[in-house]
């Protein structure tokens, strides 16, 4: 299940649903092309609406550069406000490394990708929102959680043609931008939450993928920098 | 070993030295041609590229027979379709041990101190009293399931909470990351666990809750077998005189507490009482056995149950006691 689905589960009621075939067939595309990469790597930028205070809502900015090959290895670098990580799975275990602080956590985890994604989000609450468009089932979870679906037509990123689908539900509207070429790969997601005080957003933004190519394997295991110190990775209970 | 390796390296070394640079190879031609000849305008004495050149072919005779007595490789690697069929370590492979808890104590991995955690930190039911494991000193339970984690600060907080697994984490001040290094109080105070044969004469007997304790210069034990064991400093406990050297801490404008080897102590009476840390306030050393961890995107150093966040106090690198609190599930 997408992770940003995982928040925000709408149970199905007696909405009407508007679901465009258009739209679901560029979405079924986009994940069967991603359904038979053995490796995948793409840089994603991600700014998002966070809050600062009561009434007062400020963007943060991110950068990943993500590296993964299945069924059980991902190295994930990010650069954000105020950090500089490397998340490292080798099949057995997450190690998060902060480059800044010189500081590092292992945690044992489940022996593959989807699983691990879910447990860190469980367990450690960390996001990968950049992965949720890599489940397999990322296509069907959106329409059964939406209640329109519509493709919006054909428009321009960057001077790249992009098909542009639109979906949304009470509590959230999602856009999503597909690559108009031979490879159907996101170009930018959009999410707007529109529960809360104010709506806030959430946007990535997905470049210079690399299919198929073969990773060492030794770039997934995590070897501590001198004078890292180890520390206790706490769990949600 | 060695002697080889450096033969191996020079191997490799000449071995690109003679793929990239093309006019070695030309260079060796020429000398031969020039020796022959002797009619060749360059001299070719003077070129260092020769002479290198001649020991390269002395190389690349051996070449077999050095490579063979290199130690044991795999005899065919090419099965991995590498370049080179796979690095050979000089160091045994090292693997890294998993290190979790979660916030009601339970710790799992390989990297577990003596210290037992126990859990809740609001527990008032007196049969969970300290227990005394006459056997193995090691087990002895250190921790107070009677204190509590921190106490609310006098001011209401005007920022939001680092909220993370349904629990809210608050502080007055930004957060910002030091490296944690334990404070060492001097040679009378002690860590958590520490054992002891005989207390100086100028220890005093502490009662709480029906609870027996010993109380030497900030200091708090417990009798154990043989001797004495540091233990929390149970809240409530009062006492007469603290170390000299105990920090004043400011709480609200109009009330002061002392800190003294993880310790916060209020004056009551004429006396020193033994109180919860007061959330919001600073401290800017946090002794051996407070752990660093990390929260979600903080890193936050526990001691005991308390948990401070690194943070900067007039330009220093501080720590300020946080609250702790369930809230509601948002966003």
């Amino acid at each position: 299940m997408g992770l940003f689905f995982l928040v925000f589960f709408v149970q199905a009621q007696d909405q009407e649903k508007f679901v465009d075939t258009t739209a679901l067939m560029i979405l079924d595309k986009m994940s069967g092309v991603i359904g038979e990469l053995k490796s995948v790597g793409f840089k994603s930028t991600i700014a998002r609406d966070v809050a600062y205070s009561d009434d007062f809502y400020i963007k943060e900015f991110t950068s990943s550069k993500v590296k993964i090959t299945g069924p059980n290895k991902f190295s994930i670098r990010v650069l954000g406000e105020h950090k500089d990580d490397l998340y490292a799975y080798n099949g057995s275990q997450v190690i998060y490394y902060s480059f800044k602080n010189n500081i590092y956590t292992v945690a044992d985890a489940p022996d593959n990708l989807i699983e691990t994604v879910d447990w860190l989000y469980t367990d450690f609450n960390i996001e990968m929102t950049t992965a949720d468009v890599l489940y397999p089932s990322f296509a069907t979870d959106l329409v059964d959680n939406m209640d329109f679906v519509e493709f919006l037509g054909v428009t321009h990123i960057d001077g790249e043609q992009v098909y542009h689908i639109g979906a949304a539900n009470e509590r959230m509207t999602v856009q999503i931008w597909v690559s108009a070429d031979a490879y159907y790969l996101p170009r930018k997601t959009l999410i707007t939450y529109l529960e809360g005080k104010y709506a806030h957003q959430h946007e990535t933004n997905f470049t210079d993928w690399e299919m198929n190519q073969q990773y060492p394997e030794q770039i997934f295991e995590f070897l501590p920098p001198p004078g890292a110190r180890q520390i206790t990775w706490m769990k949600q209970d | 070993m060695k002697a080889k390796n450096i033969k191996l390296t020079l191997l490799l070394m000449g071995l690109v030295g003679m793929l990239i640079i093309p006019q070695m190879v030309e260079a060796q031609r020429m000398r031969g041609g020039g020796a022959r000849g002797g009619g060749m305008a360059r001299p070719a004495a003077s070129r260092p590229a020769p002479s290198r050149a001649s020991s390269h072919t002395a190389q690349h005779v051996n070449r077999p027979a050095t490579r063979q007595d290199v130690r044991s490789r795999p005899a065919n690697s090419s099965s991995r379709a590498t370049i080179n069929g796979g690095a050979s370590r000089a160091t045994s492979s090292r693997s890294n041990n998993s290190r979790v808890a979660n916030m009601s104590g339970n710790r799992s991995g390989n990297n577990m101190g003596n210290r037992t955690t126990t859990g809740n930190r609001v527990n008032i039911d007196n049969s969970k009293n300290v227990n005394v494991n006459v056997n193995n000193r090691n087990n002895y339970n250190i921790r107070n399931t009677r204190n509590v984690a921190y106490r609310p600060p006098y001011r209401p907080y005007p920022r939001p909470p680092m909220i993370w697994g349904g629990v809210g984490f608050y502080c007055f001040r930004p957060y910002y990351y030091h490296p944690f290094t334990p404070f060492y109080w001097g040679p009378m105070w002690h860590p958590w666990g520490f054992f002891i044969a005989t207390l100086a004469t100028t220890a005093i007997i502490v009662s709480v809750e029906n609870e027996k304790y010993h109380y030497d210069e900030g200091v708090f034990y417990q009798e154990s077998d043989g001797g004495y064991v540091v233990v929390e400093a149970p809240q409530g406990a009062t006492v007469k005189v603290i170390p000299s050297d105990a920090q004043t801490v400011e709480v609200s404008p109009t009330v002061n507490n002392y800190y003294y080897g993880g310790t916060f102590y209020e004056k009551d009476n004429g006396e020193y009482k033994v109180v919860a840390p007061p959330a919001g306030a600073t401290v800017n050393k946090l002794p051996e056995g407070a752990e660093e961890v990390k929260v979600g995107d903080q890193t936050y150093v526990k001691y005991g149950d308390t948990y401070y966040q690194p943070v900067q106090v007039d330009g220093d690198e501080g720590y300020e006691v946080a609250q702790v609190e369930p809230v509601e599930g948002d966003d």
